[in-house]
This record gives structure tokens, sequence and C-alpha cells, in this order.
């Protein structure tokens, strides 16, 4: 049981269990696939809006794994679609009550946290104004546009720190750096403004950080 | 291969020099060595007998 | 109200499948678990693509034969500790001074570990085993322009456009025969890094990848192929240079070398103390000499100089015989020793040979009494000597065995260096900064 996660919540489609964590805002039922929102003290039903899609990930809700010494589980999964298709970004909680994100795309993984929005508001460019290749400089190092998304949303499970539903937007650039730093802007549902949420983090891999379990594929062996 | 043959070489050099350089048995130019006897026909030169190759071998000469 | 059991998105075993192609209904494996975009038949060039259900939809049909690939698709290959397994591939070429480049890129796919690209080059059979690098290469201000990332440093190596001309298989991206891509490949052999620019549907699309060689004999292996992979020709951009491996130690170890030769040289110099043994002049040719000498220590063996000098010496000769018998065993050394002078002139210009005084070193002389003999000749169309002088000189200092070490030392490296700077001069004749 998690710190601030609240025992007594149902679903109030289908009566089942609905585990809110202290980050939660939105919980993709599992049972019913009914998304419950939480708005201050209440419990608001969004409806059935999971369609996620099967693209071969590796990663399944509830693995566990450890990024800078510090455990974190799997809680949730946005799914997200652009121009050339969907991918992942898995909503992590960490043992010391803080969260992330692990993106997931064309098997490429990555795990970012959280950062103070001050340190880059005014300081880059809007979302339409991002170039590739062009590199910014954040704090002294420099990080290098690698992709601009305009992502609409595809489906969710489990929980997450936002209320997600069809029709929502998301405008993200995802930038490198020269030592391996990772960098996310997210630019939220507008492309104009130069206040986006920071992450930082840096790429892994999945067999390397340990995650476990993780999904069965017929025809290949995992070892131990 | 190449790095040992090269300390292989390098060390047999060195050795050469350490052990040999003194004496210069191996890296002289080998003159013909024998056995010598004296020449019983000759004459004697300052008291000493002349000496020829042993067996004849060494005509003199190059 | 009972709820129904939990819905378990996607944590089953991931299935793969077989479909038909929706244009010339040839069977079509699925072996990515849905991480493909593209999916492009192998008989007909026919290209699938998910819809936004999941479902593929015929994007583009198409008839084109099959190409045979140096690997088949499908193909299992364990690299680095690693099982991948080929599920897409895609035939590039770039065109640079008239000439076309084919190469292979076979997409290696792992459920857990993501893509590899392993790429064979038609022209020269090398190969290289590439994966998306975890990060952003920093352009260098250097006079060869180069990149950096993390702790290395990649030198240009060449630029040029890549079309892609064939394709079969699954793709985690939206690939097309006629995609054209700028590339510019950097090398720090045996690592590359590689950056790709084309156009895509959002704009710019840059990508990146870190690539190392891998030998045609590693990849045969790792994938089972049944005899031998094709034969490779000259020098691949990342083959290693094996000049160079091991290099630190060996100069390295030269300078120990080095430093051990300039010692044993000076203890050898320094404890030399070459002296008279012999001398003497004004010695008539008409009769042999025979003079008893005392030569060395008895029981250390020594190194003696024998200089023989004639006069006077104008266009003549003067020879010797000379004989050194141990009186204590009658074991002799002999040796001739000529001295020669000749001049004239010859169309104007006046010419000179010869030396009136030569020298001839002994080793191995053992110390003792020693009964010097010489049998002196003499002869020449000019004046010829009428008197000669014999000098013996012992515990001489022997340069040769000093010279020989120190050559012997600086060669090796110098030769390791020599090949290799040739090594990389063919490595780079394939570049775009050949001369």
């Amino acid at each position: 049981m998690q710190p601030g996660s609240r025992t007594d919540v149902s679903c109030p489609e289908c009566g089942a269990p609905a585990p809110f964590r202290g980050t939660t805002v939105s919980l993709v039922c599992e049972y019913c696939s009914s998304t419950i929102v939480r708005t201050g003290l209440d419990f608001e039903l969004l409806g059935k809006v999971s369609a996620i899609l099967d693209n071969g990930s590796p990663i399944v809700l509830g693995a566990k794994a450890t990024f800078d010494k510090i455990p974190f589980e799997v809680v949730g999964r946005l799914q997200l679609r652009h121009g050339r298709g969907t991918w992942n970004e898995w909503f992590l909680g960490f043992a010391d009550n803080s969260v992330g994100w692990l993106s997931d795309a064309q098997g490429s993984y990555a795990i970012t946290r959280p950062h103070e929005k001050s340190i880059v508001a005014g300081k880059v460019p809007p979302f339409s104004a991002c170039v590739l290749g062009r590199a910014l400089v954040v704090q002294g190092v420099s990080y290098v546009p690698v992709e601009r998304r305009a992502a609409t949303y595809q489906g969710a499970e489990g929980s997450l720190p936002f209320p997600a539903a069809p029709g929502d937007r998301f405008y993200s650039v995802d930038l490198r750096g020269h030592d391996g730093e990772f960098m996310t802007l997210d630019y939220g549902d507008r492309g104009d403004h130069q206040q986006p949420a920071l992450y930082m983090g840096r790429a892994v891999d999945l067999i390397a950080i340990g995650l476990q379990p993780l999904r069965k594929f017929a025809g290949w062996e995992r070892r131990a | 291969m190449f790095r040992t043959t090269y300390w292989i070489c390098a060390g047999l050099a060195l050795l050469l020099l350490a052990l040999d350089g003194a004496a210069g048995n191996y890296l002289t130019t080998t003159p013909d060595r024998g056995r010598v006897e004296r020449d019983p026909a000759g004459g004697t030169v300052r008291g000493a007998g002349v000496f020829i190759w042993y067996g004849g071998g060494y005509q003199g000469g190059k | 109200m009972t709820p129904p059991a939990p819905l378990k998105l996607f944590r089953d075993e991931a299935q793969v499948e077989t479909i038909q192609c929706l244009s010339c209904g040839g069977p079509i494996a699925l072996h990515s678990f849905g991480a493909r975009q593209r999916v492009v038949c192998p008989h007909c060039g026919s290209t699938l693509a998910p819809e936004d259900s999941g479902a593929l939809a015929l994007l583009e049909a198409a008839s084109r034969k099959h190409q045979s690939s140096v690997l088949p698709l499908h193909a299992r290959g364990k690299l680095d500790g690693t099982l991948w397994e080929i599920i897409g591939i895609c035939w590039r070429r770039c065109v640079v001074d008239g000439v076309a480049y084919p190469w292979q890129e076979f997409l290696l796919f792992n459920p857990w570990h993501g893509v590899r690209w392993l790429i064979y080059s038609n022209s020269d059979g090398h190969w290289q085993l590439g994966q998306a690098l975890d990060g952003a290469p920093q352009i260098l201000k250097t006079r060869h322009h180069g990149v950096r990332f993390g702790k290395q440093r990649y030198k240009h190596f060449q630029g040029a456009i890549a079309v892609v001309t064939y394709v079969e298989g699954e793709f985690t991206w939206e690939v097309r025969v006629d995609d054209k891509a700028e590339i510019n490949d950097f090398v720090a052999p045996p690592r590359g890094l590689s950056i790709e620019q084309s156009s895509g549907p959002d704009g710019v699309e840059l990508n990146f990848t870190v690539a190392r060689h891998i030998d045609a004999a590693e990849v045969w292996r790792a994938f089972q192929q049944p005899g031998k992979p094709p034969r490779s020709r000259g020098i691949g951009a990342l083959r290693p240079n094996h000049w160079h491996r091991g290099r630190r130690s060996m100069w390295l170890s030269c300078l120990v070398f080095v430093a051990a030769w300039w010692l044993l040289s000076d203890r050898l110099a320094a404890t030399r103390h070459p002296t008279i043994a012999f001398q003497r002049d004004n010695i008539g040719f008409d009769e042999p000499f025979a003079q008893e000498i005392k030569i060395g220590t008895p029981g250390e063996t020594t190194a003696i100089e024998f200089t023989f000098a004639a006069s006077p010496l104008d266009n003549a000769w003067a020879y010797a015989d000379v004989l050194l018998v141990n009186l204590a065993n009658d074991e002799a050394v002999g040796f001739g020793i000529e001295a020669s002078y000749y001049h004239g002139i010859d169309g104007g210009e006046s010419w000179h040979e010869g030396s009136s005084r030569t020298t001839h070193t002994v080793g191995g002389v053992a110390g003792g009494q020693y009964l010097l003999q010489l049998q002196p000749q003499r002869g020449g169309t000019g004046s010829t000597p009428t008197e000669y002088e014999v000098r013996v000189v012992q515990d001489v200092y022997l340069t040769r065995y000093s010279v020989l070490a120190l050559t012997t030392i600086l060669f090796f490296p110098l030769l390791a260096w020599l090949f290799g700077w040739l090594f990389e001069r063919r490595r780079w004749n394939n570049s775009d900064y050949s001369s």
C-alpha cells in the first residue's frame, strides 16, 4: 500500500476498487476501462476512453525497477499518437513519493523526472519555433532538439497525474545532450508559449535497470 | 606477435651488448682460425720458426 | 454486483502472426509484435501500414521481384550477448563520383532490447553493427570537421545522399523506396557515428547512429550461416588498425630499451681502456716479420685493432698475411690486410682511391702470449713502398654492438609506425579526403 493512497475509492461504473495514489489525478479502472478523475475531494466518471493499441511494448503495469538508486513502480500508461504512429509514456511512482516518466518509442527508452519550470521559462523557444538540430543551452549544458511531436491522446491505463481524454493534444519536444542527457519540454496543449514543463533524465536499457516483470513474447526466451 | 618479436630481438641485442661487447666474439668477422705448426722447410726468423696452417689449408693471399 | 475480472491490457504473451499480403496474397510473417510502422511484402514489394485501429491496410501496391540479401529475413543471431532477429531488410545506395555504392541494412529486433542495424557494404564486403545514439553529437570546431559524443571524438569521413532502392519485411519507421537522406559519416575506428537528415511529414528528421566495426566471420558465426562469408576487399572505414593496437606499450618498452642501451653502452665504453700492445715501424719487405707479443690479460678475452701502414705509397700496394699464434695452445688467427693508394687524372678530373693506412678488427682474442707473424708483399706501377708499420691496440671499444642494439630497438617501433600510417592512408583513400 503506497503512502497517501486511498483504499476506499470504488469505480462509479462497475464498483471495483480503484486504488488512487497520492499523485494520481486520473485512474483507468482496470476492470471496465472507465476513466475516473479526482477533482479536489470528488471522483468523477469520464467514461470509457481506453483505446490502447498493442505496440509490442515489453513494459507492463506493475513492473518495478531502480533508477539512480531509487526504486520505482510503473503505475500508469499514456498512449499518444502522432503522424508516425503511437508511442507510450509510462507514469512512474518512486519510493520517495516523487514521480517520473518512462518514454517508450521504437525500442528506445528514457526515464525523465520533473524539474522546476523556471529553469527554462522564457529561455526556450515556443514549440512552433523549435528547430531540430539547433542546440539550446540550459544551465550551461548544450541540448539538441531531435524530435518535435504534436500528438493526440490514444488511450490510457492505470494512474496518471492529469486527466487525459480523447481529443487532448500534447505538444512536446525531445532534446538530447552530448553526454547522454535526455530532456523533454512539455508544452501542454498549446504550441505558442515559452513556459513548458521540464523533464530531465537519460536513456535507459530496460534489462540494465532490472525492470521486472517484463512481457513475454512467443518464440523468445528470457534468460534470468 | 610483432610486439613479442620486437621484445625478443631488442632483448637479444642488449644482451649481446652487455655480455659480448668487451670480448667481441660474435660481431667480428671471422678470420681463419685453427691450429698451426711450424714450417719444417722454412728458415728461422728472429729465432722463431715460420708457422703455417695445420693441414696446409690456408695458403695465404686473398 | 460482482465486478468482472480485470482486463489485462497486453500483458499476456505477445504472439506472432502470419497474414496474407493484401496485394499479392503471399504469406507475410509478422515478428515485431506490434512495434511496426510499415510492413513490406517480401514477394511483391507492396507496403502495408497500420491504421488507427492497429489493423494493417494496403498503403501502396507494387510488383517487384524478391531480391536476395546476404542474410535472410527472420534469421536470428547472437551479437554482444543478445539474440537478435532480422525483421526487415533495406537496400540503399549512394553515388560518389559517378560510381554507385549499394549496401544492405538489416533491421535487428529483440523484444526487450529494441532494435539495431547490421550494415553490409556490397562494394567492399565490410560489416558494421549500429544502434541509435543515446544523445546528440556535438559539432567540433576543428580543422578537420569532426564531432564529439561522450568521451569519443569522431572525424568526418564522407558525406553522401542515400536513396532506398529495395525494402522487405517490417520496419519501425515509414520506410519507402526512393526515400532520400543526407548521411554524414564520422569515424574513430573501430567506432563510427552517422548523422542522417531527411525530410519527413513533420519537417526535417534527424537521426544519430553509433556503430562499430564487426568482422564478417563474427557475423557468420552469430547467424550460423553455412560456408564462408563474402570476401572483403580493402580497408573498411571502421576497420581497426591492428598496427595501432599495443602501440603505447611498444613505444613505452622502446623508451625502456633505449634507457638500458644508454646505460650499457656507457658502461662498455667506460670500461674499455685501449692500449698499444705492440708497435713497430720501419719494417722491411724482404723477409717475414715475427715478434712475440703479449695481448690482453690471461683468462680474459679482448678485441684488438690491427693497423698496417706502408710508405711511400703512390700508385702501389702493400699486402701482408698476418698470423697471430697463441703460444699456449698453438691456435692461431690469420687474416690478410692490404694498403694501397692510386691516383690519376681522367678526362680532366683527378681521382684517388685507397689509403696508405688500414686497420682490421679482430675479436675474441684470448689474453696471453702471442707470436705475431707477417708475410709482406708489395707491388704496383708507381713507387713501391720500402717499409711498413704495424700496430696492435688491445681492449678497443667496438661501436658495432652499440649500433646494432640501438638500430634493433628503434627499427621495430618505426616499422610499426610506418605500416600503421600506410594502413590509415589506404583507409582514407575511400573517404571524401583522398588525395
